[in-house]
């Protein structure tokens, strides 16, 4: 049915997007508890809900969500075709746009439906993880040498470019084959592949459905950080869990390690801009009806569907390519510093994960082995032991889960288990989760203050701006101990090791 | 016309009122513009023609911002004066451009969460989320 809405020159057109209104009031009785970490939204909250909505949360961390919009944006969610089993959200979740932040949502493959914005904008944002040998007391001395060289090397903050400038056919390159192009141009180590998701260069990209304007977004920003919360950290491994995989890993007690924070950058998000604009009119093709239009979706099997995978996927080896070339870059600034003083400077990679990204994975879903679409937008894959996509070093301990905290709080390394794989399609948190907005953090919290504090607690900082530091102040985060107290209390992972950082690299 | 910033944990979210459908759209504009502090030089500013089409109006205010994000990121242009027109779900003018000389954060993309201009007695009004 078309609808004019005639005002003055112009016309209004609405032909056939059909808006359904959703009338929230939500309050804890809305919830089904399944047990301490665990909520249940019914299908009955909402006639158009698909599935349940689950949450993994405490109370204190429920009710903490209840001021923002992120439980209806999970309900929204839920409301997606296809989508099986539950819509899960994770105790870091917070509002976002479609869904919420820290969402994993399944869609059957492949007669479901695939949403650019139940990914994001920014593809692939991820984190890797490299591990020391260097004492942290040994490194004293150096480490502010080190950290003037890391921001040297590796570019961060609005507007930044990166020192490889690709030609069109390197970029198509890098967009095929992610992390294995870099290989190829002395950048990694095999061993880098293996411990990436996907082994750093996932099948079925094409970057024939990446447009022009993604890819000049694309060719100078490899290898570069940006800015908001994406970051370069040295950390120190404060206190280790698990000796069996902290030594598997390669992390140590007292050693320095390396998080690396980032994404796709202008590429992936030139491309999921361009498909959410496209799924605009895919969702009127296929009859989708849905509450909000960053939902817009299109069926897998469809050459919309089919189309936006392919190039969501040539995003992600962007980003992995992204990770590794500033991997490279952070080792060239580790041997700079340390060769020189007989210093083991090498960096090994513990794992490399996404957490914005859409993969095609089998899981039992009650009770039937099923292959599924599972979206998980600021969510980790967290596989438990004896998955086939392991390295096979990590078979009998399960998927490393990196769990950056705020700027300058801890970050976590966890492993996901068997009961991830029952119960969060294998998946976990992915952060601490913001708690205030950055206009709020910057009225309360002053941005040189916060720089003096950092430095005075043994935290170098190198950030762009005192203004972009007070944004990522810990107060705008939720506590990450008790997010990571939650999905190990759930069952969906395991702590193996607590890291604390010495240097911060921001944009 | 004006905007304001709404409170939001992540992103950016702009209230945007205006009396006409055009100055809607500008105010659009200047607010993502004000909200990440872009200051272009001044002294050597030129007029960059630009058109846009699109099925709805929300699609057209999406593709408008997203198109002046895209000269902010590939060219390191930002604006300044708009002069534009909107008919039958066509926008065409002319916007100032110039180097940017200072701008405080990224913006990710324009999305399209909960977009609906509103339209009454008092004018039209819209919010929208920017990603961060």
């Amino acid at each position: 049915m078309k609808k004019v809405i005639g005002c003055g020159l112009f016309l209004i057109y609405r032909n056939g997007f059909k808006r359904k209104e959703v009338n929230y009031s939500m309050a804890m009785k809305d919830f089904i508890q399944i047990n301490e970490y665990e909520w249940e939204i019914p299908r009955s909250y909402h006639p158009d809900m698909q599935v349940p909505v689950r949450i993994f949360a405490t109370r204190k961390l429920l009710e903490e969500v209840m001021n923002d919009r992120s439980i209806e944006q999970a309900v929204n969610s839920a409301m997606l075709p296809g989508l099986v089993g539950n819509v899960l959200v994770m105790p870091d979740m917070h509002q976002g746009y479609g869904f919420p932040i820290g969402g994993v949502a399944a869609t059957r493959y492949p007669e479901g439906v695939i949403s650019p914005g139940g990914i994001g904008y920014d593809i692939n944002c991820g984190v890797r993880l490299l591990a020391s040998r260097i004492d942290y007391d040994h490194s004293l001395t150096f480490l502010d040498q080190l950290a003037e060289r890391l921001y040297q090397l590796c570019p961060s903050g609005v507007g930044e470019k990166g020192t490889i400038h690709l030609s069109e056919k390197e970029l198509d390159q890098v967009l095929s084959r992610g992390s294995r192009w870099v290989m190829n141009q002395g950048m990694a180590c095999e061993q880098d592949l293996l411990r990436t998701e996907e082994n750093g260069s996932i099948e079925g990209a094409d970057p024939n459905k990446v447009s022009k304007r993604a890819k000049d977004r694309g060719r100078q920003q490899l290898g570069t950080l940006g800015a908001g919360n994406h970051f370069l950290e040295v950390d120190v491994v404060e206190q280790v869990f698990y000796p069996k995989a902290a030594q598997l890993m390669g992390l140590e007690e007292g050693n320095l390690a390396v998080q690396i924070h980032c994404g796709s950058r202008g590429l992936g998000h030139q491309v999921c801009t361009d498909y959410v604009d496209e799924f605009q009119v895919a969702v009127k093709k296929y009859n989708i009806r849905l509450p909000d239009r960053e939902l817009v979706c299109a069926p897998l099997s469809s050459p919309e569907g089919k189309s936006y995978l392919a190039a969501m996927r040539s995003a992600a080896n962007y980003a992995f390519a992204n990770r590794q070339v500033l991997a490279h870059y952070t080792r060239k600034a580790f041997e700079e510093v340390f060769f020189k003083e007989g210093v083991d400077y090498r960096l090994d990679q513990v794992y490399d994960i996404a957490h914005n990204i859409g993969k095609i994975e089998t899981h039992v879903i009650n009770g039937e082995k099923m292959t599924v679409c599972v979206h998980r937008k600021g969510a980790t894959r967290a596989f438990g032991p004896g998955n086939q996509a392991l390295p096979q070093e990590y078979l009998d301990i399960g998927q490393p889960v990196l769990v950056p905290g705020s700027m300058g709080t801890a970050s976590w390394v966890l492993v996901g288990t068997e009961e991830s794989m029952e119960r969060s399609l294998g998946s976990s948190c992915h952060g601490a989760g913001r708690v205030m907005s950055r206009h709020q953090a910057k009225k309360v919290v002053r941005g040189e203050k916060l720089r003096n504090e950092l430095q005075n607690s043994g935290i170098r900082i190198k950030a762009g701006s005192n203004s972009g530091l007070a944004e990522e102040a810990p107060h705008a985060y939720k506590d990450v101990d008790m997010v990571v107290e939650t999905v190990a209390g759930a069952g969906l992972t395991r702590k193996v090791a607590r890291l604390r950082p010495v240097i911060v690299i921001k944009g | 016309m004006g905007f304001h910033e709404i409170s939001h944990p992540a992103d950016l979210e702009l209230e945007i009122w205006a009396d006409d459908l055009v100055t809607l759209f500008k105010a659009a504009a200047y607010g993502m513009a004000s909200s990440i502090a872009l200051e272009i030089d001044q002294s050597k500013k030129e007029i960059k023609e630009i058109e846009i089409k699109a099925l709805d109006l929300e699609s057209l205010l999406v593709r408008f911002l997203t198109e002046l994000l895209f000269w902010i990121d590939i060219e390191n242009q930002g604006f300044d004066k708009l002069d534009i027109l909107i008919s039958d779900l066509c926008l065409r003018g002319t916007v100032e451009t110039g180097l940017i000389v200072r701008m405080k954060a990224e913006i990710k993309a324009v999305t399209w969460h909960n977009l609906k201009i509103q339209v009454d007695e008092k004018g039209y009004r819209v919010r929208i989320v920017f990603d961060l």
